[in-house]
């Protein structure tokens, strides 16, 4: 049963014309970072620091409202339809019907996000020669990124899957509760940017959120961090938020 | 007969607020058991609890045929806009494989519905929407269907093939629950109905018995109002409100030709005597009314 949730989650979940749009959208602010790139100075020109500026400059700021506007409303748009009911005495276990729509959500930003990291690498080859990145990488992983650029690249794709599958957790387990559409998709930027403004103004930089997604932004040479500790936040907070949820809506005394 | 719904010493309790208190109920497959109550009864509670939809505080439902799971039509629509009728069932049917091309087209033709109509749904009106969603009910077809205001935007067409849909379903042996606020609905649907009021089943009537009737007369005046009451005791007359001659509702299992004499040979002034049409109506507003005589 749990495999036909999630493969239905996904049927539904690509069938949505939106995540084209979406889709389009990120290319188009992804480009846009590629463009101010040409405006910022660096030794060597190459696709890897493109594509290392672009997501450093973009996604920091549009990964949470991206990940709630494609992903986030998988749970609240069934709520609101008054869908549930529908599963449930179907014979599917609010359990399984959860999980189905956690996975779901998951796969669908591994293939959302991932796609368009891809796409975006692939545009830097077309438009710079490969390269090690000499300028615009995380203070704390230079090295590995004029060593190894593609290493560096490929560690920054999984970084953003897994911060944009976290960003749609938090949409998920909002939902739990809330059935608007529109504020389950925009809390994870809502959070996001409150908790950044709030450790800023607390000089507490090793759990804001901002710290582990603009690595190219802020300066963290006082602090011990890692790309192994940076991925590991995100996976960390994307499998306690998808955890959290399941459990929150398998407690749930009504599920409509 | 095999009972096909077991609900026993049921209780639901929402922020410690008793929404439903202590139900029995038992369907039998082929039956049709009205659901009736004022708003806030707890019918909606009850279908959801059955459905699976919520949890009860206390108390059990057994479904003896888990296994052919249920059919439920919601208060309101739920589909999705964007999509045809028929690739709404398709979705649905996915979930657990039950229901092929074929079980769908034969359902969406049952509640007179085009499969070939490749319109969004959004762009359906109320009725067919409502017919849709019946559709998805009966296409996995469930031994146990729980229907919640069946005739929400159904034209009277609608509500005549409904009808015979679901008597044909209990010929089947499908048992069915409709709650709904239509009691001549309820009295022309269902064979059995259940009262709900303030969380507990009040009354149960069972519409196929002939054994007790209900008679409305009206007398010439008070003085044979009384005497009508002497007669028949007070439990067994319920008054309705009257601008001139004084009525009201017999419950009796005596045949209409003997209520008549013994009434002459009593001394009591007849103006008219009828079997009541809205038996239902008058046991609801009995059920409904409160200790100090508001209804709910």
């Amino acid at each position: 049963m749990l495999t036909n949730i999630i493969r239905l989650e996904l049927k539904r979940l690509f069938g949505k014309k939106k995540l084209l749009v979406l889709g389009i959208l990120g290319i188009g602010l992804l480009i846009t970072g590629i463009v101010i790139y040409l405006d910022h100075g660096t030794p060597q020109r190459t696709s890897f620091e493109a594509f290392s500026f672009a997501t450093g400059y973009i996604l920091p700021l549009a990964l949470p409202l991206l990940a709630g506007l494609s992903t986030g409303d998988i749970l609240a748009e069934d709520r609101q339809l008054g869908l549930v009911p529908l599963f449930v005495s179907r014979g599917v276990s609010p359990y399984q019907y959860i999980c189905g729509k956690a996975i779901g959500g998951i796969v669908g930003q591994i293939c959302l996000t991932g796609g368009l990291l891809v796409i975006l690498l692939l545009i830097t080859f077309l438009l710079f020669p490969a390269g090690p990145i000499l300028t615009y990488a995380a203070d704390f992983a230079k090295a590995l990124a004029a060593t190894n650029p593609v290493a560096y690249c490929m560690v920054l794709l999984l970084l953003y899957v897994c911060a944009a599958t976290a960003f749609s957790g938090i949409a998920l387990f909002a939902s739990v509760w809330i059935k608007n559409i529109f504020l389950v998709v925009i809390i994870p930027t809502i959070l996001y940017l409150a908790a950044f403004y709030f450790f800023i103004s607390m000089s507490f930089h090793e759990i804001n959120p901002y710290s582990y997604l603009g690595l190219n932004q802020l300066s963290y040479s006082s602090l011990s961090f890692t790309l192994l500790k940076v991925v590991g936040y995100w996976i960390t907070l994307s499998v306690t938020i998808h955890v959290l949820a399941v459990i929150a809506f398998s407690l749930k005394k009504d599920y409509s | 007969m095999k009972e096909i719904l077991k609900i026993r010493s049921l209780k639901k309790s929402v922020r410690r607020k008793p929404i439903l208190r202590d139900i029995n109920l038992t369907l039998i497959e082929g039956e049709i058991l009205g659901l009736i109550g004022p708003n806030g009864a707890g019918k909606t509670t009850l279908l959801k609890i059955i459905s699976g939809t919520a949890r009860a505080t206390a108390g059990s439902v057994l479904l003896t045929e888990q296994e052919s799971g249920i059919g439920i039509l919601p208060e309101s629509p739920a589909l999705l806009q964007g999509l045809s009728g028929f690739q709404n069932l398709q979705l649905l049917a996915s979930i657990r494989r039950k229901a092929g091309e074929l079980e769908i087209k034969e359902a969406l033709e049952t509640v007179g519905l085009d499969p070939a109509n490749r319109k969004a749904v959004g762009n359906y009106s109320l009725g067919m929407k409502q017919r849709l969603m019946l559709a998805q009910a009966i296409m996995e077809k469930p031994k146990l269907l729980l229907l919640d205001e069946p005739t929400n935007g159904l034209d009277p067409l609608g509500i005549i093939d409904l009808r015979q849909l679901l008597f044909r379903l209990a010929s089947q042996g499908v048992g069915i629950i409709i709650a709904s606020h239509l009691l001549h609905e309820i009295e022309l649907m269902c064979h059995r109905v259940a009262i709900i009021s303030n969380g507990t089943i009040f009354r149960e009537v069972d519409l196929r018995s002939g054994e007790q009737q209900f008679i409305e007369i009206s007398v010439s005046s008070h003085s044979d109002w009384n005497k009508l009451v002497q007669w028949a005791g007070k439990d067994s007359l319920r008054p309705l409100p009257s601008k001139d001659s004084p009525r009201g509702i017999l419950n009796s299992d005596l045949p209409v030709s003997r209520i008549i004499a013994e009434l002459l040979r009593a001394g009591i002034a007849i103006e008219s005597i009828q079997p009541a049409a809205t038996n239902l109506e008058a046991i609801f507003l009995e059920c409904s009314r409160l200790e100090d005589g508001v209804y709910r």
